[in-house]
């Protein structure tokens, strides 16, 4: 099993819509910006930067 | 990406029944942080931290070709250089707000500081501290949309959905393109099209009501 650390943050089930005039900041080949957020249970943070060492997938959803 | 909080998204891991870690961004830190106006998105990151794959928009990993995508990377040989971290990979929230009030105390003026703090604060349940925190980051720079969907997280917490909306109304206005906060007002205007199920042809209607005005 390979070291894949995998992240759940919040996926619309919509297709993604079209837009223009916004900045992506994340480039690849650049550092992954640190961040912080609370687990869904409330009680506890992950920290990407606490990942060092792993390939970790990070994946962005919504409820709606 | 759910301002109104786990309760919405824990039903989708539950239904799923998801094993990999999962968390929730509600002030949309990291929509600001990274620079995405849409969801689902997918980023690999390397053992150094290097940023290696990104998708924005309509991510999945059952999708072939993105799960081809990521499967590839993962084929190369590992640049690890450092041991992997002991644990389960979490802190205490407790930590997490001691640690951004430092932060915060360390370098006053950095309003990105300002609202990291004011989120661990309302993630802990101190809504009242976390909303003035984020109302101080709006005396400076009123047009943080950043702010504005904390403030309306805040607002969420306490009960007043209202305010809410009209902070999340702000924040869109200001950044029309920026669909996570669109759609995030609807969802919290007519809860019963997005659960338990959402409905996509309500949302079909509702982009060419929108589309006409």
């Amino acid at each position: 099993m390979r070291k894949l650390a995998l992240f759940i943050l919040g996926a619309t089930l919509m297709a993604a819509m079209h837009s223009v005039g916004w900045a992506q900041k994340i480039k690849v080949g650049e550092p992954a910006p640190d961040f912080t957020v609370p687990s869904l249970d409330g009680k506890t943070t992950y920290r990407l930067s606490d990942f060092r060492g792993h390939r970790v997938l990070v994946f962005n959803w919504a409820s709606w | 990406m759910d301002t109104q909080g786990a309760e919405v998204a824990r039903r989708f891991t539950e239904a799923a029944g998801v094993t990999f870690p999962s968390a929730v961004d509600r002030a949309q830190g990291l929509w600001d942080l990274y620079g995405f106006p849409v969801v689902p998105n997918g980023f690999l990151v390397d053992e150094q931290g290097i940023v290696r794959y990104a998708k924005i928009g309509e991510f999945d990993a059952r999708n072939p070709a993105d799960a081809a995508a990521i499967e590839g990377l993962l084929s190369e040989p590992s640049h690890k250089q450092t041991a992997p971290t002991a644990g389960d990979y979490t802190r205490p929230l407790a930590e997490a707000l001691h640690q951004a009030e430092e932060a915060q105390k360390r370098d006053p003026e950095n309003l990105d500081l300002r609202m990291t703090l004011a989120e661990r604060l309302v993630e802990s349940k101190q809504d009242d501290r976390g909303l003035r925190e984020f109302q101080s980051v709006l005396e400076i720079n009123p047009k943080s949309t950043r702010a504005l969907v904390g403030l309306a997280t805040a607002y969420l917490d306490l009960g007043k959905k209202d305010k809410a909306l009209a902070a999340l109304q702000h924040a869109s206005a200001l950044d029309p393109d920026n669909w996570i906060i669109h759609k995030q007002i609807w969802a919290i205007e007519h809860p019963e099209q997005f659960y338990p199920a959402i409905n996509s042809e309500w949302q079909d209607e509702r982009l060419k009501e929108e589309g006409k005005k």
